[in-house]
């Protein structure tokens, strides 16, 4: 046994031990290769603190990496508009257990928005509101279906807290698509 | 442009925040200081003498609102005698449109230095029900006191125009014909107050739309600017606490972005600065926020004794302050 097959047993069985922790069906094979996703989704956004609110309906690019079976991470682009324009960005992980085709998940993201807002100024504390408002989230993903290399979600949802004061963001996506790359 | 790159990749999770831009401060002072000549117990005897002039006067029903009684005349009057009695030259601007006849009041302290350029003040004249004690004969008392201080002064750089508008309520009529007529000024800054009398020092008594969180108490000022008017808001709220006088009021500013025609800041449009706010004119819209505070809003109780005195007194003082830097600032 060559030892790069050594090291791919040892992998194999930390896989399969993470697995097992985590509930999920732990197979040998589960120590596959990384899969790429691309996908597009439809959605909403919402960033109010008592310092700025921006809000919008739009869409989003979507680049997963699928690390081992259940553990991905992801970066997301969108952008939105109703109230002016904005940009988001994330960047998070999920894991996502697998039930036949129903691969619910959950993860958490770091999100950044920028552009448009209504902006709140006060006498009280006059200081001016800057371009970028970041938050970290919860992300809830629980109508999500994989066939083969087709992966779709719909009315998943990330909310958490902004770093201002009063902060609350949240998005949903309405209906989101991915397809893994190379097929 | 550094400034916002700089802040885009600043420490993550840092906001950047940095100070408002403010009047010159030999200005500031100036204004705020002439403000003190603002007289609380007039501005309660213009509001009663508009509300008693509206119940005695006639009120015609309006052909588009239920026929809600709409009282137009009486204020009229009283603003075109006050202006007069202050030694204002008082134009009425009439014009007939789809059978519908305006008549805007405007007058004007003219500027020695750039006349061609205005800081307009204004206000609607026309109130539901024979009543509208906030809205909005809180304004007219508020930009009649401004005008009759800023009367006692040297003659600002740029000139001050005073607008009362007719036929708010039917949907900014009057404002949209004084802008179509005017449309070629040269405006520094729209200042237009609508509802600025009535305030609440109960926890629980500010409402906001949904989505937008303001302070819960409904005792402050708000001033919502459009994207041109940002560093004119910025200048506002940064001079309100100096020139509120002796009760304290805080300003709080919102700056929509664009030119109003979002879906979610169309409500930004409520008043007279509307036709201004979408053709870019710098606009800011002073209101105590009506409904949002204020039960009597557009009903027969929005009368002279709900109004809080002292809150009218800063408010006055905020927005007379601010035109007056607005016509001398460099």
């Amino acid at each position: 046994m060559t030892s790069r097959r050594v090291r791919a047993l040892r992998l194999s069985r930390i896989v399969i031990g993470v697995g097992a922790l985590l509930g999920g069906p732990a197979r040998a094979d589960d120590a596959r290769p990384v899969q790429h996703h691309v996908g597009a989704s439809l959605g909403g956004g919402y960033f109010g603190s008592d310092r700025r609110v921006a809000a919008g309906a739009g869409g989003s690019l979507t680049y997963r990496l699928e690390l081992v079976e259940h553990w991905n991470v992801s970066a997301r682009i969108g952008v939105y508009t109703l109230l002016g324009t904005v940009a988001s960005g994330a960047l998070g992980g999920t894991y996502a257990w697998r039930v036949s085709r129903w691969t619910p998940a959950l993860g958490v993201e770091a999100a950044m928005l920028v552009g448009d807002s209504v902006r709140v100024l006060d006498s009280r504390d006059p200081v001016a509101v800057g371009p970028a408002a970041f938050s970290v989230r919860a992300v809830v993903q629980p109508l999500r279906f994989r066939w083969e290399a087709l992966t779709v979600q719909a009315l998943g949802a990330s909310i958490g807290p902004g770093f201002e004061s009063g902060a609350l963001a949240f998005d949903l996506t309405l209906i989101g698509l991915e397809v893994r790359f190379p097929p | 442009m550094i400034r916002s790159a700089a802040c885009l990749f600043a420490l993550a999770f840092v906001s950047c925040s940095s100070p408002l831009t403010r009047f010159d401060d030999a200005v500031a002072s100036a204004s705020a200081q002439a403000m003190d000549g603002v007289d609380r117990a007039r501005l309660q005897r213009s509001v009663e003498d508009i509300y008693a002039a509206r119940r005695a006067g006639d009120a015609p029903a309006s052909p588009w609102y239920d026929h809600w009684p709409l009282s137009r005349e009486p204020a009229r009057e009283w603003v075109d005698r006050t202006a007069t009695s202050l030694g204002y030259d008082v134009r009425h601007e009439r014009s007939t449109a789809d059978g519908i006849s305006v008549e805007n009041l405007v007058f004007e302290l003219p500027g020695r230095e750039a006349p061609d350029e205005l800081v307009l003040v204004s206000g609607h004249y026309d109130a539901w029900f024979s009543a509208g004690a906030d809205d909005n004969a809180s304004a007219l008392a508020a930009m009649l006191d401004v005008a009759r201080v800023a009367k006692t002064l040297a003659p600002p750089r740029r000139t001050i125009r005073f607008v009362a508008f007719d036929y708010e309520e039917e949907g900014m009529i009057g404002a949209n014909r004084y802008f179509q007529a005017h449309a070629s000024d040269r405006v520094r800054v729209l200042l237009n107050m609508d509802c600025v009398g009535y305030a609440s020092h109960q926890a629980g008594s500010q409402s906001a739309p949904t989505g937008f969180a303001l302070r819960d108490t409904g005792d402050f000022l708000l001033a919502i600017a459009n994207a041109p008017a940002e560093s004119a808001l910025e200048k506002v709220v940064t001079l309100g606490s100096r020139a509120a006088g002796p009760t304290p009021t805080d300003v709080v500013g919102l700056l929509a972005p664009g030119d109003g025609h979002w879906t979610l800041t169309e409500g930004f449009l409520r008043s007279d600065h509307a036709p201004f706010w979408r053709a870019k004119v710098p606009s800011i819209f002073f209101t105590d926020t009506a409904d949002y505070r204020n039960a009597n809003y557009h009903t027969d109780h929005d009368t002279p004794e709900t109004l809080d005195w002292d809150y009218l007194d800063s408010v006055t003082r905020i927005v007379g302050a601010s035109a007056l830097a607005f016509a001398n600032e460099p």
